[in-house]
């Protein structure tokens, strides 16, 4: 005798009821993620290593200088004058934010390419161009703090070590505040969507890191070639195709300190035209970005 | 010997496929394209000196160290990728056998690209400037000193981590093109400046402009191949303790 | 030690109180058995240490704890083993852009044998001469699967180690593969074949090692395996038109746990399956029921398997 009927139990599933964040929601969840994953929290010791060695390697030498220039008698020296050193430290700042885009641009793009998670991504409220900017945001937050973060030691010590007292440091130092905060948006566009635009199109993270790494170690050295060695017309315009020299010089510009060995001083192109060139890579790098995942999301 | 030829030809097939030989080749390329736009205007001792600075700034320096690092870590790296690395050492073969060939192999591979780049410079400067043999000889022996100090570290560490070659390229841009420069006598654990003071031990006459290159190294041929060549020994001792101790999923 | 199904009077493969951890994790817990010529079936449910133990048997792993022995020797210390022992992995672990013949080839080549008549032979055990031109990137799993069979084969082992070899193959591939390893294990070849297809294994394997939890669950052929679990009653079915009647005057008997009654037949459990074989017959005709079928349910490995693990 077979049984016809059916039945449903009543397993306790209910549905949920609870507060639904939407679009806003589905963002900071990708940024926070983003963050986590780039910084190795919440993951295994050695996804730690990298990142936070570069923090390190990015904080403590102004840590040092600060300390140095506290502790020496005498107050401040030529060789620790603190007040003109942020230029010197956002280059070695802009070294460690290459080495960190190209680490963190394909750990944030590539995996959900490969591991299919961008089809369940896509069932979220969540666009294209929202995923992007969410993933872009994640490193942009954590570069902002690698640069900024000994920015402010540098103050804070600048301050410290002012005769007329820590407070009036404050006051007269304050003008590096904005020179900080734009130097450090000049170093993020022109490192950052260049590594997105290689993860962007790369299948494995250990080719887009070392694309984007020798393409701009490259492009340095070939500037350099053709900027300093090469006589041609027009040569000096190749100053422009090397976003780390650029951003180096812009950098050294906003901070009254330019270099004369710089590729745009040597071709005598000035830092603005510098920063155009460095917003038109950018833009283009994220067009293309932007194209790519609107096809894929 | 069957089993060494056949680990070899394997490994050199698999680190340079069609497509990769050629974009590497046509990357070894450049130094000598810089070369012409850079010494247009110059005769004589002046495009000498152009091309050993060109070719230090651009091949050694750039070129040779990223065609290096690139096949070096792939040597084992691809292997523990790809997950063929039991297939290799399910072998009757010594370790120590296995860690040379793929050292040997990946500093063929890469020498192989990188003398592209090196022909190509030296028949432009010959055309355009002076018939040297001793520039190419210079270059070759540089580029094959360089290249094996290179794979040497390179395919342990790929053996180690996927990241090889970001701490190679990494290992490139922060120590050996920035601390070095600071810290002269470090010129000893620097690939490239080994490859040119070779270089330099065979261009004799350019030794005066290699000499702030190099910082403490010798600019001796022999002196830098016996330094390659411990450089080799220690590379297959590390990767022959890594095969052995190391669980070779 | 002789008497203990888990060892066998002449082996090849000695595994002596074998422990391998990772980190926190357990995968093998002192671990003793052996293997010797024929086709040994190593059964276990996902996460059991299977794997892991081949892997220790192969020296692609170490030991944390006690001792592999392969032909006398420590696979990690003596790489001369490998003349001798082939592993087909469970992972892909091919040269995809190698054709199937060059692949078969290399594997010969790296063990110092120069002739392709042995690659071809390899290739021809496997049935895949018509595909050994193309690239091993194009073929199926079931493809790569023999392929890696015949690269195993063409150095003519006499340990061959398979890690789930039957994965992705169709059921012809599969009987192909499995009158291979038949084969092989007559012709005195130590064969390990560790598989979740329970009843190939069964065809195939004259003996089972059992892992449940990285620990030695059970060992010997199915049936023995079987009898040995004098914990858990058998389960018989009976089929008769009266099975109520014939339930009750069944579940009187001593040797009768349980019956259940259904439409046609009863489902018995007993600790005696030969006693009851004796005495349902008799019992039938005094009720006058008929007896259509009489059915042990549970000496399958299936069954067996099942009871390892969900006895734990």
């Amino acid at each position: 005798m077979t049984d016809t009927t059916g039945a449903v139990y009543d397993l306790g599933y209910e549905p949920y009821e609870g507060e639904r964040r939407g679009r806003s929601g589905a963002r900071r969840t990708i940024i926070a993620d983003g963050i986590r994953r780039v910084l190795g929290l919440r993951r295994k010791a050695r996804r730690k290593v990298l990142p936070w060695g570069l923090v390190i390697i990015a904080v403590i030498p102004a840590v040092v200088a600060v300390g140095l220039a506290f502790f020496i008698p005498g107050g401040t020296t030529d060789n620790l004058d603190i007040a003109s050193e942020y230029g010197s430290f956002y280059v070695l700042g802009g070294t460690i934010v290459l080495l960190f885009s190209a680490l963190a641009a394909p750990e944030l793009l590539i995996p959900d390419r490969r591991d299919g998670v961008l089809s369940m991504l896509s069932s979220r409220p969540l666009t294209s161009n929202d995923y992007v900017a969410s993933r872009f945001a994640s490193v942009v937050i954590v570069v902002a703090a690698f640069l900024l973060f000994p920015q402010l030691v540098l103050y804070i010590g600048e301050a410290g070590t002012y005769a007329d007292g820590i407070f009036a440091g404050f006051v007269d130092a304050a003008h590096k505040i904005p020179k900080s905060i734009a130097v450090g948006a000049v170093y993020t566009i022109a490192l950052v969507p260049l590594a997105f635009f290689v993860a962007g199109l790369s299948k494995r993270k250990a080719i887009a890191s070392s694309v984007y790494i020798a393409s701009m170690l490259a492009l340095s050295i070939i500037a350099e070639a053709l900027v300093k060695e090469a006589d041609f017309a027009g040569n000096q315009w190749f100053a422009l195709i090397a976003p780390f020299d650029t951003a180096n010089s812009v950098n050294l510009w906003i901070f009254d300190a330019p270099d004369p060995e710089s590729l745009l001083t040597v071709g005598d192109i000035h830092p603005l035209v510098g920063l155009a060139s460095l917003i038109v890579i950018a833009s283009v790098c994220v067009y293309i970005v932007l194209r790519r995942y609107r096809k894929l999301l | 010997m069957t089993p060494v030829l056949a680990l070899f030809g394997a490994t050199l097939r698999s680190a340079l496929p069609l497509k990769r030989t050629v974009l590497l080749s046509l990357l070894a390329l450049t130094p000598a394209v810089l070369f012409v736009l850079s010494a247009e205007n110059r005769t004589g001792e002046a495009a000498f000196v152009t091309l050993i600075e060109s070719s230090t700034g651009t091949y050694f320096a750039l070129i040779l160290p990223i065609i290096a690092i690139v096949l070096g870590a792939g040597a084992l790296g691809n292997e523990r990728r790809d997950q063929t690395l039991s297939f290799i050492a399910l072998r009757p073969m010594p370790r120590w056998v296995i860690a040379l060939t793929k050292i040997a192999a990946a500093a063929t591979a890469a020498t192989a690209i990188n003398l592209v780049g090196v022909l190509a410079l030296w028949i432009t400067y010959s055309l355009l400037h002076t018939f040297d043999i001793t520039i190419l000889v210079g270059f070759v022996v540089g580029t094959i000193v360089a290249v094996l100090a290179y794979v040497s570290i390179l395919v342990p560490l790929g053996f180690i981590t996927d990241r090889a070659v970001i701490i190679g390229l990494a290992f490139l841009l922060v120590f050996e093109d920035g601390i070095v420069i600071a810290l002269s006598g470090l010129a000893s654990l620097s690939p490239w400046r080994l490859g040119a003071a070779a270089t330099a031990g065979v261009i004799t006459e350019a030794q005066h402009i290699y000499d702030d290159i190099v910082g403490s190294l010798s600019m001796s041929v022999g002196s830098s191949v016996f330094t390659a060549l411990i450089y080799v020994a220690a590379g297959t001792a590390l990767t022959t303790l890594l095969l052995k101790r190391r669980d070779l999923a | 030690m002789t008497n203990d199904p888990a060892f066998v009077s002449e082996p090849t493969i000695v595994v002596e109180n074998t422990s391998k951890w990772f980190g926190q994790k357990v995968a093998v817990s002192n671990l003793s058995c052996s293997f010797g010529a024929g086709v040994t079936g190593l059964l276990g449910p996902n996460g059991a240490g299977k794997t892991t133990l081949l892997r220790m048997i192969a020296g692609l792993t170490d030991v944390s704890n006690g001792s592999v022995k392969v032909l006398g020797k420590d696979p990690r210390a003596d790489y001369k083993v490998y003349r001798d022992v082939s592993l087909v992995p469970d992972e892909d672990a091919v040269y995809e852009d190698m054709t199937g013949r060059r692949f078969v080839a290399y594997a010969a080549r790296l063990a110092g044998y120069r002739d392709n008549d042995r690659v071809d032979a390899a290739i021809e055990k496997v049935a895949m001469q018509d595909a050994a031109g193309r690239e091993v990137g194009g073929y199926s799993k079931g493809m790569r699967q023999r392929i890696k069979v015949a690269a195993a084969l063409v150095t003519e082992p006499s340990v061959l180690i398979l890690d789930e070899p039957l994965n992705g193959t169709d059921p012809i591939q599969r009987a192909h593969l499995i009158g291979l390893f038949e084969q092989l294990g007559r012709d005195g070849t130590t064969v390990i074949v560790s598989s979740h297809v329970l009843e190939e294994v069964e065809r195939v394997s004259s003996r089972v090692i059992a892992i449940v939890d990285g620990r030695l669950a059970a060992a010997g052929s199915v049936d023995r395996i079987r009898a040995a679990m004098n914990d858990i009653p058998y389960v018989v079915r009976i089929e008769t038109d009266r099975p109520r009647v014939l339930g009750a005057r069944l579940f009187a008997t001593d040797r009768v746990f349980s019956v259940e009654a259904g439409p046609g037949s009863l489902v018995v459990r007993t600790g005696d399956v030969s006693g009851l074989g004796n005495q349902a017959p008799k019992l039938a005709v005094e009720c006058d029921a008929s007896l259509t079928s009489f059915q042990p349910e549970d000496e399958s490995l299936e069954s067996v398997f099942r009871y390892l693990v969900e006895g734990r």
